[in-house]
């Protein structure tokens, strides 16, 4: 049995952590949102997994998917909290906010790497090749989607700061030349994703 | 009219029979009648009875008038099944329990519908505190119904799935009470008229003593003063106080009738006491029963007394050190309109007197084990709360401290040991927590008000200039904003946001203003003459504000309606703390009839500082000097 302590606020207390953890989930959210936007977000708050439709080539596939944990830890050295080091609140919150953030966004990552390779959507920048030229070819094989506004989503690159180095100097040596192969890809994406769009809301007239 | 009902079953004819349980019962009866406590023509000693027989003899008892007193007893099998808890008649069945059998349901059923001013239950079976192990199960409403208006004390001889012993003689715990009743058990009962609740503690402990599996269960609370059991055949001492005769409350009396109106708040107070104190709630709802027009005064204490003694008893809020002191000081602090009154005087230094006793123990326990582990004041629950909380523990400890010194002089009854120990245990305080003296919420101005009149009533002088200072210097720091009295968690959390310019800080966050806290801090450099170097532009443009009621016997309502709150606004008039002491002093030469106060009305006031953050206890400032005013003055 723990100790009793005087003066213990034992409800006050509670209150406290509780004010704590929820503004720790509003900064997580925050930090979501930044790469994730909110209507994208499902909530599935029972069972262990969830199933569904993927789209493929020939129509729609039913496919599912499994919960996982993700966990983070950040500790505290009581000897703050008896030094009455007030900063130790804010420290706590932004670190673990980060942290779950950044293991969110490994396992995203992750996880686009499986889906990618098991549906054969991999482009090989060889050695020595262009890395725009591999960049604008991975491109150009991605399906975007049409929002419910009718507009398309385009797809968000995400790379490391050696690939950003890389990328940014053989753009600034071919700009012209890549600009337009990007545009036509642009173009071409666009309209590829509003004609799997109409096909796609013509299934409502199929008898 | 008391009524005394006696049951023990021997004969069973679908069960096993027993052998002690009809003469446990013959022998309670005739302890508890002792010299005719029980009406004769009412009571009953029921010797292997059926259901039915049980049935129709309380309902003969009921049936003729309300009962001051009604004692119900049972020796002989008992079990629970489903929830709820059986005693096996003469005709009952162990399959069938729910129609063979007694449930005490109806007991409480009959209790709800009659309303017997006191009502105790011995229950001295198997599993017979089965509902009762836990409390709240017990008191829940599926099994006690809506009880409104009557005090309840239970003792049951062991808890669920336990068996009650017994020797060749009888019942165990049957045996130890009719000892304790005697005379001969080992307790020193000092009145004329026994509670169950009195004995209750004292033959459980024995009990679980001689039979190790055997865990007896008793609670009570009692709402009309003085709940009788039976008459105590040897009275050790004279009662100290003789004007204390009354053994109940008229039920006919105004204050019973306020009993009866409020009881349904009583009885869920007293299911929080243990989950959920709350001293302000508590407090506010005993000034509401003691308010009703034309009670008497004996009626008051007793109702007071009574309820002291109940909730006191049961008092183990979850995780707090000192959750009896501080329901004690919830349940006396509401006499202080009538503290003028002899006995209440009386009544009260009694019982502060035996709190404080206890308090000494539990405080001798924490100073070795703070003097062990640095982390002795931290909260187990709560994560990360003690960064707030853990500053204003220690506040308040100090505050403690500084309160029993005081009082323990009031009462005249210090020892340089005691004094020794509250000073040692401040010294380690500001070599341990030096760090946690610190100025966040405006909750510490009482505690530490409290802190420094104890330091320099007793010349701790180097303690309070060091501890003073701490807190000028943390205050400076924040330039005088504290964190409101009585804001919740929520609200201390984003207190030490914006106070650490965190981004994660809510744009608007309500200081105190005006500040006791930053008041007491400076008046407390003037006390402690550390003054010196003090600059008062930290604090440019914050009010500070004390309050001062009319007549600190009404120190005790929830909101006090007569008096004025004194501000002052610094860089505006106020530049200096010799200024805010002269303008103090100026007050304080026109109340001089906070000196007529009787030590027990500035020991309440005190104890209040301790429940309740919003009130600073500045009837201390007519007790000057090395405290001879209060010399002297036992009641």
């Amino acid at each position: 049995m723990m100790p009793k302590v005087p003066f213990a606020e034992t409800k006050r207390g509670s209150e406290f952590s509780q004010a704590l953890f929820t503004r720790l989930a509003e900064k997580v959210t925050a930090l979501r949102e930044e790469v994730i936007p909110p209507q994208n977000v499902s909530n599935l708050p029972h069972g262990h997994g969830w199933t569904f439709q993927q789209q493929r080539e020939g129509g729609f596939e039913l496919e599912s998917a499994e919960f996982g944990r993700q966990s983070t830890e950040v500790s505290v050295h009581h000897d703050r909290i008896l030094n009455n080091d007030l900063s130790v609140v804010d420290e706590f919150i932004a670190k673990l906010a980060h942290q779950m953030h950044d293991e969110m966004m490994e396992r995203l990552t992750q996880e686009l790497d499986e889906t990618c390779t098991r549906f054969n959507r991999i482009t090989n920048v060889p050695k020595g090749t262009s890395l725009a030229e591999g960049i604008l070819g991975g491109l150009s094989k991605i399906h975007a989607s049409v929002d419910e506004d009718g507009s398309v989503s385009m797809p968000s690159l995400m790379l490391s700061p050696e690939m950003f180095e890389r990328l940014r100097a053989e753009v600034s040596v071919n700009q012209g030349e890549l600009e337009r192969q990007a545009a036509e890809i642009r173009a071409k994406t666009e309209a590829d994703a509003r004609a799997r769009e109409t096909e796609r809301l013509a299934e409502y007239d199929t008898p | 009219m008391n009524v005394l009902f006696c049951i023990g079953c021997d004969q069973y004819e679908f069960i096993a029979p027993l052998k002690g349980a009809e003469c446990d019962a013959r022998e309670m009866f005739a302890a508890l009648n002792y010299q005719g406590y029980y009406d004769a023509t009412k009571s009953r000693l029921l010797l292997s009875p059926t259901a039915g027989e049980l049935t129709a003899a309380l309902a003969e008892c009921f049936r003729n008038g309300r009962a001051g007193i009604f004692t119900f007893f049972f020796a002989g099998h008992s079990g629970s099944k489903n929830g709820a808890f059986f005693m096996a008649l003469r005709d009952s069945e162990t399959d069938a329990l729910s129609t063979t059998a007694f449930p005490t349901s109806r007991l409480f059923e009959m209790i709800n519908e009659f309303q017997p001013g006191q009502v105790n239950i011995i229950l001295d079976g198997c599993e017979s505190g089965s509902s009762s192990s836990n409390i709240h199960t017990l008191l829940g409403s599926e099994h006690v119904g809506s009880i409104r208006a009557s005090s309840i004390s239970f003792l049951g001889a062991c808890a669920a799935g336990q068996y009650a012993g017994e020797s060749s003689e009888g019942g165990l715990l049957t045996r130890n009470i009719l000892r304790v009743l005697r005379g001969q058990g080992g307790l020193l009962l000092t009145k004329q008229c026994i509670e169950l609740t009195d004995i209750a503690a004292h033959v459980s402990e024995i009990v679980s003593k001689e039979s190790p599996s055997q865990r007896p269960t008793w609670w009570g609370l009692n709402l009309f003063g003085r709940g009788g059991l039976a008459l105590n055949p040897i009275v050790h001492i004279e009662s100290p106080l003789p004007s204390l005769s009354l053994t109940t409350i008229a039920t006919d009396s105004p204050l019973a009738y306020r009993l009866t109106e409020l009881s349904g708040e009583l009885w869920d107070e007293y299911r929080l006491v243990n989950r959920d104190f709350d001293a302000s709630r508590l407090n506010h709802l005993l000034c509401r029963i003691l308010s009703a027009p034309e009670a008497s005064s004996d009626d008051r204490l007793a109702v007071i007394l009574g309820l002291t003694k109940s909730f006191s008893s049961v008092a183990e809020a979850e995780g707090e050190m000192f959750a009896q002191l501080l329901c004690s000081a919830a349940c006396l602090t509401p006499l202080l309109p009538w503290i003028d009154d002899q006995a209440v005087r009386a009544a009260v230094r009694r019982h502060l007197e035996a709190e404080f006793n206890a308090t000494n123990d539990l405080l001798a326990k924490l100073s070795v084990e703070m003097r062990a582990e640095d982390g002795r004041l931290l909260s187990p629950n709560g994560f990360l709360s003690d960064i707030y909380y853990l500053p204003l523990r220690v506040t308040r400890l100090l505050g403690l401290l500084g309160a029993l010194a005081l009082i323990n002089r009031m009462f005249a009854i210090e020892s340089e040991a005691t004094l020794l120990f509250y000073k040692e245990m401040v010294t380690m305080i500001i070599t341990k927590h030096s760090k946690l003296l610190v100025a966040l919420d405006d909750e510490q101005a009482a505690p530490l008000y409290v802190f420094l009149k104890a330091a320099q009533q007793f010349g701790w002088m180097n303690e309070g200039r060091e501890i003073v200072q701490s807190f000028y210097v943390d205050a400076a720091n924040r330039s005088g904003q504290f964190n409101r009295v009585n804001s919740g968690g929520r609200e201390a959390f984003n207190y030490v946001l914006a106070t650490t310019d965190s981004k994660l800080a809510p744009s608007r966050v309500a200081m105190a203003n005006p500040s006791s806290l930053l008041a007491v801090i400076l008046l407390g450099g003037v006390w402690f003459e550390c003054d010196e170097d003090w600059d008062l532009r930290a604090f440019d443009r914050r009010h500070l504000g004390l309050f001062f009621p009319d007549d600190f016997r009404h120190f005790s309502e929830l909101s006090i309606s007569s008096g004025y709150t004194h501000t002052w606004h610094i860089g505006f008039g106020i530049w200096k703390t010799r200024e805010i002491m002269t303008a103090f002093r100026e007050i304080l030469s026109s109340r001089g009839r906070d000196a007529e106060l009787p030590p027990e009305a500035h020991a309440l006031c005190i104890l209040m500082a301790l429940l309740f953050p919003n009130r600073v206890p500045l009837n201390l400032e007519s007790v000057r000097g090395s405290g001879e005013t209060w010399q002297g003055s036992k009641a």
